[in-house]
């Protein structure tokens, strides 16, 4: 049964869980000078925006809410150059394309990504407890 | 929720007017209020119904509206049978009294 | 025989509808606090119904409430142009939740005074 305010929370959920998704490769790659395609590794960012939510039932002069989605996932294209002479893949002059990836920065994005995760479960977890108070009417 | 409504009223015998003792003015019959009574549990019955409807259809999504007008309907039927017991003690009692 | 019910029921029911859309304009803002360009928004009822005034006994139904969606920042827009900030929004989360659930409770406090005085002897 659609419950408009479920399905939004439950959209903000999916999103926000790709986002950790994205961060933790990025970590993950974070000193990767060597993938498949060849050349380093390029920092990955999420895109969020909003979405109507499917099934919403849409009353006669109501707004239409929209939850959020992941709109583009999209690689940067800069690497840093990072001076380390005996590495593997070092340039003549001892440089190396490293990825454009700060751990800092990264776990920042991971902090405020699980803290909007958290938050839409407890928006979850209200109406919860509004519709569980709502069935003892009557007991 | 409940059973549809059989016809109460049957049930029912209106009590022959007794002029009151004491000539108090001549007040509302019982029976009248259990027949309005019994219009309202129907109406109540009805509006139940169709907030369960709507919210298993996912037409509404109040789950507190629909939970208030089962509730209403249901403390309106219990009203409607306590006053129809009670119509039915008055009854039985008058009819020994004719003996 | 609405009388049986009263207005005071009527009112109570429609401050936990007001709850329950409230709950679905601050969800959306909750799901898009990370959204590039979004802005907060809430009921034009703010602050939440008077339950002092609600619970007084009315004859009379309450018509009803007239109620508007409207702009509501918890600051300036960032860089982004998103104005919302998580942690206000869970707490008016949670404290309209807790006010619905307290109408909700006055609700069958009401219905149950009502059912023991039909059963009364």
């Amino acid at each position: 049964m659609p419950h408009g305010a479920l399905s939004i929370s439950a959209s903000a959920l999916s999103a926000q869980r790709t986002r950790l998704n994205v961060i933790a490769e990025n970590l993950a790659n974070a000193n990767t000078t060597r993938t498949e395609a060849g050349g380093p590794y390029h920092r990955r960012v999420v895109r969020l925006e909003s979405e109507a939510p499917p099934f919403a039932s849409l009353l006669p002069g109501e707004p239409q809410l929209r939850g959020v989605r992941v709109g583009a996932v999209t690689a940067v294209p800069e690497t840093r150059r990072q001076y380390m002479p005996g590495h593997p893949d070092a340039d003549p002059e001892g440089y190396v394309e490293m990825p454009n990836v700060n751990p800092v920065l990264e776990m920042a994005e991971m902090m405020a990504a699980t803290r909007a995760y958290e938050a839409n479960v407890t928006a979850i977890q209200a109406l919860k407890g509004m519709a569980q108070k709502a069935l003892e009417l009557g007991r | 929720m409940a059973d549809p409504i059989a016809p109460i009223a049957a049930d029912v015998r209106p009590v022959a007017p007794v002029a009151p003792p004491s000539g108090a003015p001549d007040g509302v019959r019982f029976v009248d209020t259990l027949k309005g009574l019994i219009g309202e549990v129907e109406q109540a019955q009805k509006a139940a119904e169709e907030a369960a409807r709507a919210y298993a259809t996912g037409r509404s999504t109040d789950v507190t509206a629909t939970m208030i007008t089962m509730e209403r309907a249901s403390i309106t039927l219990a009203l409607m049978l306590q006053v129809r017991s009670r119509l039915l003690e008055a009854y039985q009692e008058i009819q020994r009294m004719q003996v | 025989m609405s009388g049986l019910f009263g207005g005071a029921i009527e009112a109570l029911r429609q401050a936990s509808a007001f709850a329950l859309r409230r709950h679905e304009i601050l969800a959306e803002n909750v799901a898009n606090a990370d959204t590039p360009g979004f802005r907060a928004h809430d009921l034009s009822f703010a602050s939440e119904l008077d339950l002092a005034r609600l619970v007084q006994s009315r004859p009379d139904p309450v018509s009803e409430l007239d109620v508007r969606i409207v702009d509501a920042p918890d600051g300036p827009a960032r860089p982004d142009g998103n104005d919302v900030d998580i942690d206000r929004q869970m707490v008016r989360l949670t404290q309209n939740a807790i006010y619905h659930n307290v109408v909700v409770h006055l609700l069958n406090a009401r219905f149950n005074a009502l059912k023991s005085a039909i059963q009364g002897r």
